[in-house]
């Protein structure tokens, strides 16, 4: 090989090494080569060797890596166009990942998990507040309903109001565009040829579809009522009963005492599941107008209607609410009125569940998450920059600016952000389904690809990053090359250090995650376990109804009896009620000594004489229904509670009466306060009426059954049923089953905070390993002396927990009374409820800290057990 | 000897800058002279000249063009421009400055040392 080959030879590799910094143009490259081959000419000159010039001449240039990084600060200061700035940043970013790859994936898999979970749990958080906000005309719909005052002075809301109030509503007030009202029917059979089906059916009209923004996928919306015989059904009905036949124009029967026949005329599409309204078959309600005018319902004598009225935009409803009183005092009897209200549509869910709180609580939830994430990333990215104060030096050796600096740094720390958030994004995308298999709740992240979402999502990322990447940047622009190249500067050891203001936030979120998971579950154990006055424990639900007639009442005992003849049954009682499901009706009574004052609203029950001996519920005064005496069909049963608002010593002498009547119930007996609803309400006045045994009034049969043998019972129960009705299977609950659903809600929150819990601890502690790492990389060497001069390894793990620990119990200063505020808010929301006491903050700090000791201790002790003189001799 | 690096990048400007004003040249050129005129006593990475002149190009004091050189190679010409002139008279004010600051500091302190 001749000179000028092994020339050619070196600058090609030369070239292929520069070409690999993608920032360098053919022109800076062709530049520098004519360099490189006359300062080999000059080499050569001198008397090198070929060998030696090229090699020094290259040397002499400087490496690649630094020549690219010193072009990058002048084509960033000068280019107008960003786009080969971020590609550069890309690859530094990935660079640097490469370098630092514990700290980098720890980084980055603490972010992608918080902003996933974050994200699933925000968007749950927010499908809950934003309830029935979907209308077009949300905010110009309100629910018309009524509140009474409670002799304790309390208000009671009444949401049903009478059936003509809505149309005297819309008469009066010009600023009424539209009027919608409801009756739940419940489920109903239906049938269509020789099919039956139970469907659940609600009455309405025109208006409810011109005000609410339910979907229709087929008929005309603005007319599917101008028919009175006319329905809507939903698409799953429509699959259920017609199949891939079009359902417009079809008929359907419905199935009322006598059977009316009713067209389609429109299918419903997908409601939103944050609606509180969902429909099977909305009948038109024009259609039954007329009966139930005869029947005395369509008056002002019944209340049963939900109404929701509509205003013109921007009508203030303060001033319909102000004209009500005279309104309503044309039509309705003075102990009936109440005062009538308008309820914002948004509050309406609220209204009726009280479970809006869950909202902002999961939402807290998730900002809690996305904050520990997020500090998680700010603190590792700061320790991490600080590793990086040799690079920073050099480069403003060379003339690198600050500002230069603080752009490099900011872009990689949003780079490595962005990489972390869109990865997390992507993973809520796939945990989504188990999500919602989890939970058994409905929901879709697709909207994040509207443009106001992405928009603000992607804002969000770059918005953040930029926040996390700001902090140590500015430290490290201002350093002074001088004092790093000598080494002189090191991470502050005392005194303030934003880092450990994000640990102990870190610190303050986990404690009051951890404590709130554990109140909650402290609560609804409390709530599940409590001795509620009654036995719930194996009584069955049996869903059956006796029917009109002697020869079904027949039947019915038939039943009864033939359930009471199995060996492991010990009692059968008939009813419209058990614990955990309560009739819904109510009745207006008043004492008879107390005419005068407002009427008392009380559930009404009705019962047979087997109910409380059934459902083991201990009489505090009087007697039990007895079925010999037929007179006490006109009696009634009371609880403490309604005692309590009647204001007498005992029952003897008193009678109730209703209002404006000269009927009444004689109270017979008083039962012990137990609790028919869930723990989370006080326990209401209820007043139980006698039917008999075989009533058609009875919805259900309790049977309370032997636990022992329980298998072959409920085959028996099974073959009994059989006798009474071949047509249908068996429908029954238990009611300690139906108890437990009471708390579902409560128990899902429980579990989605439980899983936040999770990851907040295992983002937390990925979080406290990268710091320690950090912390051990740079008091290595101090260790090392220590340890040469003696101190022993659980010495040295003592020194290195110390801190940690002490940010720790700084933590909780935050955590413990900010978790006090929230939990006891939330609690204040049960009638029965725990108190909070120290032990679940406590076991909540031990989880933490012993979780943060052991990750840290086990982390440091493997880097303690190197060989001292090894570390030492490292620098 | 051994100039402390922050010193050589404040320093590259004003001593481009002054090469370029007796007429266009090259970066190995500017390189040799530099060093010529030190006596050896600044030792750069000769590539870390590059990004000086392609920011004082961005910034508008030279400019470059380029051309064939004798052996038929191409190589790249930087040339001062007005702006770059006016550049180094600021240059110029601003070193005089801090050598007057200096010359009197040394010359105070060797007269309290020796008194």
């Amino acid at each position: 090989m001749d000179n000028q080959q092994l020339i050619e030879r070196h600058i090609t590799q030369w070239r292929q090494q520069l070409r690999k910094q993608k920032n360098l143009e053919d022109g800076v490259i062709a530049e520098l080569e004519d360099h490189l081959r006359q300062s080999i000419e000059r080499l050569q000159t001198k008397g090198c060797s070929v060998e030696d010039a090229c090699k020094k001449a290259i040397e002499e240039l400087g490496t690649p890596a630094d020549i690219s990084e010193e072009e990058r600060s002048v084509q960033f200061r000068y280019n107008g166009s960003y786009w080969p700035l971020l590609g550069s940043y890309f690859l530094i970013a990935l660079r640097n990942i490469r370098h630092r790859k514990f700290i980098a994936s720890i980084n980055v898999i603490g972010l992608t998990l918080g902003v996933a979970v974050s994200l699933l749990l925000g968007v749950y958080a927010y499908d809950i507040i934003t309830y029935d906000q979907f209308h077009e005309n949300t905010e110009d719909i309100y629910f018309l309903y009524r509140t009474r005052l409670t002799p304790e002075g309390g208000k009671m809301d009444v949401s049903d109001t009478w059936a003509p109030l809505a149309e005297e509503v819309q008469k009066a007030f010009p600023s009424v565009s539209s009027i919608g009202r409801f009756v739940f029917a419940g489920e109903t059979t239906i049938r269509h040829g020789e099919q039956e089906y139970n469907e659940g059916v609600t009455f309405s009209e025109q208006g409810m579809f011109d005000m609410f923004s339910f979907p229709m996928l087929h008929g005309d919306k603005g007319r599917v009522f101008e028919n009175p015989r006319s329905v809507v059904i939903s698409s799953e009905v429509a699959k259920r009963i017609f199949g891939d036949e079009d359902p417009l124009g079809k008929t359907i029967e419905v199935a009322f005492n006598e059977p009316v026949t009713y067209e389609v005329t429109g299918v419903l599409g997908k409601i939103p599941f944050n609606s509180s309204f969902d429909f099977d078959i909305v009948i038109n309600l024009e259609s039954r107008k007329q009966q139930w005018t005869e029947l005395g319902y369509f008056g002002w004598d019944a209340s049963f209607m939900f109404s929701f009225i509509q205003l013109q935009e921007g009508q203030d409803p303060k001033a319909l609410v102000e004209q009500f009183p005279q309104l309503v005092e044309k039509f309705v009897t003075p102990s009936e009125r109440g005062t009538l209200e308008l309820m914002p549509l948004a509050d309406y869910y609220d209204f009726n569940t009280g479970q809006q709180q869950y909202g902002y609580f999961l939402g807290y939830i998730s900002f809690g998450l996305l904050l520990i994430a997020f500090f998680n990333f700010a603190n590792l990215n700061a320790a991490q920059s600080f590793g990086r104060f040799k690079e920073v030096a050099v480069r403003k050796t060379f003339g690198a600016g600050g500002k230069d600096l603080v752009l490099q740094f900011t872009g990689e720390t949003t780079f490595l952000f962005a990489i972390g958030s869109v990865l997390g994004i992507g993973l809520s995308f796939v945990l989504l389904p188990y999500f919602i298999d989890l939970f058994g709740q409905q929901m879709s992240l697709a909207f994040l690809f509207e443009p106001m979402p992405l928009a603000s999502l992607l804002s969000g990322i770059i918005g953040l990053g930029l926040v996390a990447g700001i902090y140590p940047t500015l430290t490290l622009s201002k350093l002074r090359a001088c004092e790093v190249m000598h080494g002189s500067t090191s991470l502050k050891r005392s005194g303030f250090d934003p880092k450990n203001i994000l640990v102990t936030c870190q610190f303050a979120i986990a404690v009051m995650l951890v404590s709130a998971v554990l109140i909650m579950y402290q609560q609804i154990n409390f709530m599940k376990t409590a001795d509620m006055n009654f036995d719930p424990d194996n009584v069955l639900i049996i869903n059956a109804r006796s029917g009109e007639g002697e020869e079904n009442e027949q039947r019915w005992a038939a039943f009864r009896n033939s359930l009471e003849a199995v060996p492991g049954v010990k009692s059968v009682s008939a009813s419209n009620s058990a614990p955990g499901r309560y009739s819904g009706s109510f009745v207006l009574v008043q004492s008879e000594d107390a005419r005068d004052r407002a009427p008392l609203d009380w559930r009404f029950v009705s019962v047979d004489d087997k109910y409380f001996a059934t459902m083991d519920i201990e009489f505090v005064e009087g007697r039990d229904f007895d079925i010999d005496m037929r007179s006490d069909q006109r009696k009634s049963v009371i609880n403490q509670a309604a005692m309590k608002q009647l204001g007498w010593a005992s029952v003897e002498g008193h009678k109730l009466m209703f209002p404006d009547s000269d009927e009444g119930f004689e109270v017979i007996g008083v039962v012990k306060d137990f609790n028919f609803s869930s723990l989370a309400n006080a326990v209401e006045p209820v007043i139980h009426v006698f039917r008999g045994r075989n009533s058609n009034r009875y919805n259900m049969l309790l049977v309370r059954l032997n636990a022992a043998g329980l298998s072959e019972t409920m085959a028996q129960i099974e073959s009994a049923w059989k006798g009474f009705d071949a047509n249908h299977p068996i429908d029954y609950t238990f009611v300690d089953q139906q108890f437990q659903n009471l708390y579902e809600t409560e128990e899902r929150i429980g579990s989605m905070t439980l899983y936040a819990t999770f990851m907040a601890i295992l983002v937390a502690v990925l979080g406290i390993l990268g710091l320690a790492s950090f912390t051990v990389a740079q008091r290595m060497k101090e260790m090392a002396i220590r340890k040469v001069l003696g101190a022993s390894v659980q010495q040295l793990l003592m020194i290195l927990l110390k801190q940690t620990t002490l940010l720790f119990l700084a933590s909780l200063l935050i955590a413990v009374p900010l978790n006090y505020y929230v939990m006891n808010d939330w609690l204040e929301g049960f009638a029965f409820r725990i108190n909070l006491g120290p032990f679940a903050y406590l076991l909540a700090a031990g989880i933490v800290m012993v979780t943060s000791w052991v990750v840290l201790g086990s982390y440091a002790l493997k880097s303690l057990k190197t060989n001292p003189a090894s570390t030492l001799r490292s620098e | 000897m051994d100039f402390s690096k922050s010193l050589i990048a404040a320093s590259s400007k004003p001593l481009i800058l002054g090469i370029l004003q007796q007429g266009p040249n090259y970066g190995y050129d500017i390189i040799q002279q530099i060093k010529t005129l030190s006596g050896g006593q600044l030792e750069w990475a000769d590539g870390m000249l590059y990004p000086v002149l392609h920011r004082l190009e961005k910034e508008g004091l030279v400019t470059s063009q380029w051309n064939q050189s004798d052996n038929g190679r191409h190589r790249k010409y930087y040339a001062i421009t007005e702006l770059g002139k006016a550049a180094i008279h600021q240059e110029q004010e601003h070193w005089l400055a801090m050598h007057h600051v200096l010359q009197k500091l040394w010359s105070l302190n060797s007269k309290t040392s020796h008194g």
